[in-house]
């Protein structure tokens, strides 16, 4: 899948806009379509509340879902706002995405 | 004199109050040393000492410790002898793609038979993407990165191409990473996520140690710990309830306490998770019940 059929398809599932944050286009287009169905599959579930989040110790009223699956160093970070909308969908490499978990609060 | 002393820890030192008095310094001597660590004013005839004796003996101490060919071992009794040498050889031939680079080898390759990659740590003013070559793993770190936790735990067992027993840690680890990092844990536990387990699991430990006693633990005392609370979870809530108490303001921790268990009670109304959000609360409420 392009770049933008996935944002397209995560849109779809979470009935809103978000913010695609990281080298989410990088990343995403060197994905396998295996891979991008496995993110994909995440963002469902996360939506669907199959998947809990872990509050943010610093910032009280957000939420977050991890994504880091074991075969590969790509990592997501779905964030939500506590009792309301989802904010931003952040991938990258494991680097990344460490620094990232440390501006929120992780 | 200054930079001489920052090399210097003060729980090293005391630790290593046997080996020092009396065959190096004498009580007296060791207890000016102690206080100027500490930052504690001297008077002038103990400032004398200091600059006279105390820092001659240091110094000599320091030419010691500095091996012929600029390369470093720490750890050393933690190594396995040919893991040694051959580390050696792998630092060399990284530093020619590296040129004054600063390279640390470090990981359960010094010191375990069983081992997954050889890890390269090189500190580096811009950013690079790490990358693995066979057995090489080529970990990128950013200069600032060079005083943290990570780096300090990771240099204890090492061979490196510079002092890296220089190095203290000037990273502030927080009471949101100490939390953060035991909700990660906990979920491992919950989804059975063992590889993932390891990793944060070390995390936790090593950041909770610090946390807690100003202790950094090295590689091989982190895998063993690990090892040992993956087979008994039961004492993970010990060590997150004591690292809160002991690493942090009690007024900080109650106030965190009571919004962390509150945040979950909301949490369990909308989410699936009740073991794992029930794991958190009983941890916070023990961490309040001691806090008192």
């Amino acid at each position: 899948m392009q770049v933008e059929e996935v944002k397209q398809k995560v849109t779809e599932i979470l009935s809103q806009q978000i913010e695609f944050e990281g080298h989410f286009d990088a990343v995403i287009g060197n994905m396998t379509e295996n891979q991008q169905l496995n993110l994909l599959e995440w963002v469902k579930k996360c939506f669907n509340k199959d998947i809990y989040p872990e509050p943010s110790p610093y910032f009280t009223d957000l939420l977050v879902f991890f994504f880091k699956p074991a075969v590969t160093n790509i990592r997501a970070i779905l964030t939500k706002k506590k009792n309301s909308y989802f904010l931003a969908l952040f991938s990258d490499k494991h680097k990344y995405y460490k620094r990232e978990r440390e501006k929120l609060g992780f | 004199m200054g930079k001489l002393l920052e090399q210097i820890n003060l729980i090293q030192l005391e630790n290593n109050r046997s080996s020092l008095v009396p065959s190096i310094f004498t009580e007296r001597q060791f207890q000016i040393l102690g206080k100027k660590l500490r930052q504690k004013p001297l008077t002038n005839t103990e400032q004398m000492y200091l600059s006279r004796t105390i820092m001659k003996k240091l110094k000599a101490m320091q030419t010691l410790h500095k091996p012929q060919d600029n390369y470093y071992l720490s750890g050393e009794s933690f190594m396995l002898p040919e893991r040694k040498e051959e580390a050696l050889k792998i630092l060399k031939q990284a530093e020619l793609n590296h040129k004054n680079l600063k390279i640390i080898i470090s990981g359960s390759f010094l010191y375990q038979k069983k081992y997954n990659d050889i890890d390269l740590f090189i500190i580096s003013k811009y950013e690079k993407e790490d990358y693995k070559e066979d057995k090489l793993h080529f970990n990128y770190l950013k200069q600032e990165d060079e005083n943290s936790l990570f780096v300090k735990s990771i240099s204890q067992i090492s061979i490196s191409n510079f002092d890296a027993s220089f190095l203290h840690v000037k990273e502030r680890i927080t009471i949101s990473q100490i939390i953060s990092k035991y909700q990660q844990v906990l979920k491992d536990i919950t989804d059975k996520n063992n590889t993932w387990l390891k990793i944060d699991l070390r995390d936790l430990i090593m950041g909770c140690t610090y946390a807690g006693e100003k202790v950094v633990l090295n590689s091989a005392q982190l895998h063993h710990l690990v090892n040992k609370l993956t087979v008994n979870q039961n004492n993970l809530k010990s060590l997150f309830v004591y690292s809160l108490l002991n690493g942090f303001e009690l007024k900080t921790v109650k106030l965190i306490g009571v919004k962390m268990i509150q945040s979950y009670q909301e949490l369990m109304k909308e989410y699936k998770g009740e073991d794992y959000y029930n794991s958190l609360i009983e941890s916070f409420a023990e961490v309040l019940k001691v806090a008192g």
